[in-house]
């Protein structure tokens, strides 16, 4: 998504006075200025000039054009689609996972993806069975890493 | 070289040894194809470094990045698709190349001249990186303090976006890199309640979010389908290269010192030495015209220089723990998971694993040769694998990745949040380099700089009192200047902004 500079410009001013608000609360040492706060208020007053700077250049441009545009790549369905099952499937692990469990949430998840970026169920299936075991492996089994296995520890354990 | 060859023992250990040849080949597929490039592939080795003791996992990046800078060229030459960044300078001349039917020359001599240009840096890096670093044993936090800065400064002035925008992303990391438990005080900063934040933000999450999540969404959204691949006869690769090596000697010699000196600058990694020495070789070369028409010369410099830039830009990531690139900047945070803080005086306590750095530099630079070799036969099968397979594989890497670090569902979250917010930057014209050198940098400045403010009881004459600092001190203020220069400029010509 393409934005105008005014808006970025102006979420970067807000983000500043935000970390400068917060930055004049944190303690200091005994007898000095110098504290915790220190350098991020230092932080704060960069990205403020920053953002104002940049806020000021793109209100010159704000007539030129709309405040925010799609990119032409993302502005199709098919696109959107992808590119919202992407940040669906990391949602989805990160919500469910723990409950669920690795060995059923992740290769439904996988067959899901594949299916939609493939369109061949079949192929999806086999490729998203292979893949959510081949990662199982590396992980859980070679870096032993504790993935979760949700559901079915209640069954093996 | 005693200690040379004592290092090559730890390194050459049959655990290591399979690390470094697995990271090779590992290495060297990410930079065949097409949209992963030699730093998000670097970002998704990092979970798997975590587990790994510091010279495997060194060797891992190392050996990684080096062979995905060479494997680049691989889809430039054979379909005009540069497979990393630091490709692109020559890819439009090695495919004009392979349509005179010289793709054999134009691959054999992008292997030979990355193996040279990468050996060359790394004797840049083996004799310069010491000398600096007895140089600097005396530096005191203000040398520290500006030379970070200064660094900083660099990185946002040479990345090619708006300084505007290079240094709100600077600032970003840098802000990032305050969340935590702070250095002075002991108190907690920005942590919203948070257990997992008092620790700061995890390195892995962010790198993986920063470097492969805006990446995968970008691919998956619009893949960008591959033309079919030529094949390659290997004797066509060798025959000629020697001869058009010794032709362009001077070249070679000239682009990988100045590609060793541009990697070893903050921010300007691989892909701007790639740029300026192709274009110092086009104004030095006797036959200027004939480059953009299929023409080796270009090629020759520049993909010697991509190489050797990886090996400068260690020498300020060993010596001063400030990274050259975004890749360095990886490494230097995968060390600092390991306890290890990089700087001058590793090469008082630490020589060990710096001559260990040393030998993998020179077996990673040798081994693309036969590995190189090896990867441009396999190339059309690995070029065949399609992308709607390949990104959701990769996705499903990266969440696991995240969580590895710490076992953490929050490092996912991290990971999803700062893809997101580096996706729509990057859609925006904004720099990440700049970011993630704030990032990894933000303790190292804020440290020294609050050690300098206590030992001046707070005033600044002290940070230009001693002769180092003060001209650290005023080069940096030099680059500001540089920098706002540049914004001012920008703002007249209107190239600042656009919606």
């Amino acid at each position: 998504m393409k934005l105008n500079d005014a808006l970025l410009g102006g979420f970067f001013l807000v983000l500043a006075l935000w970390i400068g608000a917060e930055a004049l609360t944190m303690p200091r040492m005994s007898g000095t200025v110098i504290g915790a706060g220190t350098f991020p208020l230092i932080v704060a007053a960069i990205m403020a000039v920053g953002g104002a700077v940049l806020m000021v250049s793109g209100l010159r441009y704000l007539a030129d054009g709309p405040i925010a545009a799609l990119q032409p790549w993302l502005a199709q369905r098919d696109a959107l689609r992808r590119a919202g099952a992407t940040i669906l499937f990391v949602l989805l692990y990160a919500l469910l996972g723990q409950t669920i469990g690795f060995p059923l949430l992740v290769p439904a998840m996988m067959v899901a993806l594949l299916w939609l970026t493939t369109g061949r169920p079949l192929l999806s299936l086999i490729l998203g069975g292979a893949i959510s075991a081949g990662v199982w492996l590396l992980f859980a089994r070679i870096l032993m890493v504790p993935l979760p296995l949700g559901l079915l520890a209640r069954l093996i354990y | 070289m005693d200690q040379l060859l004592t290092a090559a023992v730890t390194v050459f250990q049959p655990g290591t040894l399979a690390i470094i040849i697995g990271a090779a080949i590992y290495g060297l597929l990410i930079g065949a194809i097409p949209g992963l490039t030699a730093t998000m592939g670097t970002a998704l080795l990092v979970p798997i470094t975590f587990f790994l003791d510091p010279i495997p996992a060194i060797g891992a990046i190392v050996t990684a990045s080096a062979m995905a800078i060479f494997a680049g060229d691989i889809p430039g030459a054979m379909m005009r698709i540069p497979g990393t960044p630091a490709s692109a300078a020559y890819t439009d001349e090695a495919y004009k190349m392979r349509k005179q039917g010289k793709l054999e020359l134009a691959l054999g001599v992008n292997l030979f001249c990355s193996a040279l240009g990468g050996l060359i840096g790394v004797a840049v890096l083996i004799i310069g990186a010491p000398q600096i670093a007895r140089f600097s044993l005396g530096f005191s936090s203000y040398e520290y303090f500006w030379l970070a800065l200064l660094g900083l400064s660099c990185a946002v002035l040479v990345s090619n976006a708006s300084p505007v925008k290079g240094l709100l992303a600077l600032a970003l990391g840098l802000f990032l890199s305050t969340i935590g438990i702070d250095v002075v005080m002991g108190s907690r900063r920005f942590t919203f309640g948070e257990t997992p934040l008092i620790a700061g933000i995890s390195i892995i999450p962010v790198l993986i979010g920063m470097f492969a999540i805006g990446e995968i969404l970008r691919r998956m959204a619009d893949p960008v389908p591959l033309p079919a691949v030529p094949p390659v006869r290997l004797g066509a690769m060798i025959r000629g290269v020697g001869q058009a090596m010794w032709r362009w000697r001077i070249g070679i010699a000239r682009s990988s010192g100045i590609g060793a000196v541009i990697g070893a600058l903050p921010g300007a990694g691989a892909d701007i030495a790639s740029w300026v020495t192709y274009a110092l070789s086009k104004k030095f070369s006797r036959e200027p015209q004939r480059y953009g028409t299929g023409y080796p010369e270009g090629i020759v410099n520049a993909s010697a220089a991509n190489n050797a830039a990886l090996s400068g830009a260690y020498v300020p990531a060993l010596v001063f723990g400030i990274p050259g690139d975004t890749i360095t900047a990886i490494l230097i945070g995968v060390l600092m998971m390991k306890g290890i803080t990089p700087g001058p005086m590793v090469f008082v306590t630490n020589t060990g694993m710096v001559d260990a750095v040393f030998v993998i530099f020179i077996l990673a630079n040798l081994l693309i040769i036969p590995l190189g070799l090896m990867a441009v036969l396999a190339a059309r099968r690995v070029m065949a694998v399609p992308q709607p397979v390949m990104f959701p594989a990769i996705l499903l890497f990266c969440v696991i990745g995240a969580f590895a670090s710490n076992n953490a569902v929050f490092d996912i979250w991290i990971m999803l949040g700062v893809g997101l917010l580096a996706f729509l930057l990057e859609e925006n014209g904004f720099p990440l380099p700049p970011m993630i050198l704030g990032l990894i940098l933000g303790p190292l400045i804020e440290e020294n700089m609050m050690q300098s403010l206590i030992k001046s009881n707070g005033t600044l004459l002290p940070f230009f009192e001693r002769p180092i600092a003060g001209t650290l001190g005023v080069l940096t203020l030099i680059v500001w200047s540089a920098m706002a220069w540049s914004a001012l400029r920008r703002r007249r010509t209107g190239t600042e902004a656009g919606a």
